[in-house]
C-alpha cells in the first residue's frame, strides 16, 4: 500500500471545459424505448459531450488553465511546473505538454511532464505536481488532466457508446507553508492490464492493415484493433471490491472518519458504482456529488469536473474537506484526503 | 444480510427482468439465452446479488454459471 502525505502544497482554483456538442442516449439507434431507459436509468447518464474534428484534450485543458490563470491573476512567467494527464495526447511523440507550455506562453523554465493515466488520472496527477512542488519548493504549478476517449470508441459498440465523454480541466496549486498536509493512498492492480485497452497502436502491436477490420465480440459488439475495449462486469467487480478498502484505509492512516469529510468525490463510471460505493462506505447520498447525468464518464477528468459542475454555481470560492477517488484503467485506483481552503472554481467553459 | 435460499434468490433474479418475462425464469434457465441479457444486465445482477448477499460475482463466475440454479450454488457457496 503506497501511503503517503504532501505538505506546503495548496489548491488554489480548479477548472473546466468541455466540447459543445451534446450527444444524447435517449436517440442511440439500435436500443428499443424500454431499453434505453433501462441503460439511462442505470447508467445515471442522459447526455454526453463529444469532441468534435479538430479538438484535442489539450485545447480543453488550456481553456480551462487559460480562465484559472486570468481569474487568478497569476503572472505566466512565475509557473515554474506543468502535468497533463491523458491517453489522448496530441501526438505519440512528442509529449503534449511542451506544446501546452508555448501555448499557454508558460516561461522556458517551467518544467514539463506527460502522465499515461486515466480514471485515476487526476488524483494520481494531484500526488505527482504536488510531491514534486513539496520536495523542490517551486512556488506555482498547473496540474491539467483531460481527454477525449469518444475518439477511441468504435461507432458499432453499444457497450461504450453511451458511457464516455470528453472533458479537459486545470488544477493551480501553490506552495504555501500554511497549507494543510494532503493524503493519499494509491494502489494499482497491473495483472489486470487487459480489462480496459486500446489493444493496437502501441510498439507492442503496432497499426497495420487488420487493425481495421471490424471483429465481431460478445455482445453484439464490433471493434477494429485500434479502438477502446473494455470487460465491463470485470471493472464493475473492482470498483466494488476495491475502492471502499481503499478509501476506509486512507481514512484510517489520516485518523478521520467519514464524518470529517464534507464530500466524496468519485470517479464517475457509471450511477450503478457511485450508488454501491456510497452505500458500502456508509454514505449520505448529499456528500456524494454527481456530473454523470449532462456530462457522463469523462475519464480522468470526471473529478475536478464533478466539483466544477456542483460547486462553482454555489460559490466561487470552495471551503470543504474532501475524499477524492478515481479508479479504472491499469488497473489503478489512487484516493486522497484534500483540504480545499479557498479554493476558486470559476464557471464550466463549453468549447 | 439474508441468506441465500432458493426462493429468495430466484425472485431476486426475476426482479431484474421485464415483469412479463419473469415467470418463465426458473431455477433451470440459463440467464445468457434470455433477450434482454446484456452486459449492462449482468452489472445489475451482479449489484443487486452484492447488496442482497453480500457475494460479489465476477465476469468468470457468470460465464461458467450455466442456469440460474449454478448461479445460486456459486453465491451459496461464497456467502457468510
Amino acid at each position: 500500500m503506497a501511503f503517503f502525505s504532501i505538505a506546503n502544497i495548496a489548491l488554489k482554483g480548479i477548472s473546466a471545459a468541455v466540447p459543445k456538442t451534446v450527444a444524447s442516449n435517449s436517440t442511440l439507434q439500435g436500443y428499443s424505448p424500454e431499453e434505453l431507459q433501462k441503460l439511462i436509468s442505470t447508467l445515471g447518464i442522459q447526455q454526453r459531450r463529444v469532441a468534435q474534428a479538430g479538438q484535442c484534450a489539450s485545447d480543453f485543458c488550456m481553456a480551462a488553465a487559460n480562465q484559472l490563470i486570468n481569474e487568478l491573476n497569476w503572472n505566466r512567467s512565475e509557473i515554474d511546473v506543468l502535468f497533463f494527464v491523458s491517453q489522448t495526447p496530441d501526438h505519440t511523440l512528442p509529449g503534449t505538454s511542451m506544446y501546452i507550455q508555448e501555448k499557454l506562453g508558460l516561461s522556458k523554465s517551467c518544467a514539463t511532464f506527460d502522465i499515461n493515466q486515466g480514471c485515476a488520472g487526476y488524483v494520481y496527477g494531484l500526488s505527482l505536481i504536488t510531491s514534486f512542488m513539496s520536495a523542490s519548493g517551486l512556488k506555482k504549478g498547473l496540474l491539467l488532466v483531460g481527454d477525449t476517449i469518444t475518439r477511441l470508441i468504435s461507432p458499432h459498440d453499444r457497450s461504450l457508446l453511451p458511457i464516455f465523454s470528453d472533458c479537459g480541466t486545470a488544477t493551480a496549486l501553490e506552495f504555501d507553508k500554511s497549507a494543510q498536509q494532503l493524503n493519499f493512498n494509491i494502489s494499482t492492480e497491473g495483472a489486470d492490464y487487459q480489462t480496459i485497452i486500446v489493444p493496437e497502436g502501441g510498439a507492442r502491436f503496432p497499426i497495420n492493415q487488420n487493425s481495421f477490420e471490424y471483429k465481431q465480440t460478445e455482445g453484439n459488439i464490433q471493434r477494429q484493433g485500434h479502438h477502446l475495449a473494455m470487460k465491463g462486469l470485470d471493472v464493475f467487480n473492482f470498483s466494488l471490491k476495491k475502492v471502499t478498502p481503499n478509501v476506509e484505509e486512507l481514512l484510517l492512516q489520516s485518523y478521520l472518519s467519514t464524518s470529517n469529510i464534507d464530500y466524496f468525490v468519485f470517479h464517475q463510471a457509471n450511477q450503478l458504482i457511485l450508488e454501491a460505493l456510497t452505500k458500502k462506505l456508509g454514505l449520505d447520498s448529499s456528500k456524494v456529488p454527481s456530473s454523470l447525468k449532462e456530462f457522463g464518464n469523462t475519464s480522468g477528468a470526471t473529478i475536478p469536473l464533478t466539483i466544477v459542475t456542483n460547486m462553482s454555481a454555489q460559490n466561487r470560492l470552495i471551503k470543504a474537506k474532501m475524499v477524492l477517488s478515481g479508479f479504472g484503467v491499469g488497473l489503478s485506483l489512487a484516493s486522497a484526503v484534500v483540504n480545499f481552503n479557498q479554493v476558486l472554481c470559476p464557471e464550466l467553459i463549453e468549447l | 444480510m439474508t441468506s441465500a435460499t432458493h426462493d429468495n434468490f430466484l425472485a431476486l433474479i426475476r426482479n431484474q427482468f421485464r415483469p412479463e418475462d419473469r415467470e418463465a425464469i426458473t431455477l433451470d434457465t440459463d440467464l445468457k439465452t434470455l433477450n434482454e441479457w446484456s452486459s449492462l444486465q449482468t452489472m445489475i445482477i451482479v449489484n443487486e446479488i452484492d447488496k442482497a448477499y453480500n457475494v460479489i460475482l465476477g465476469f468468470e463466475d457468470l460465464k461458467n454459471a450455466n442456469t440460474v440454479a449454478q448461479l445460486f450454488n456459486i453465491v451459496q457457496s461464497r456467502g457468510r
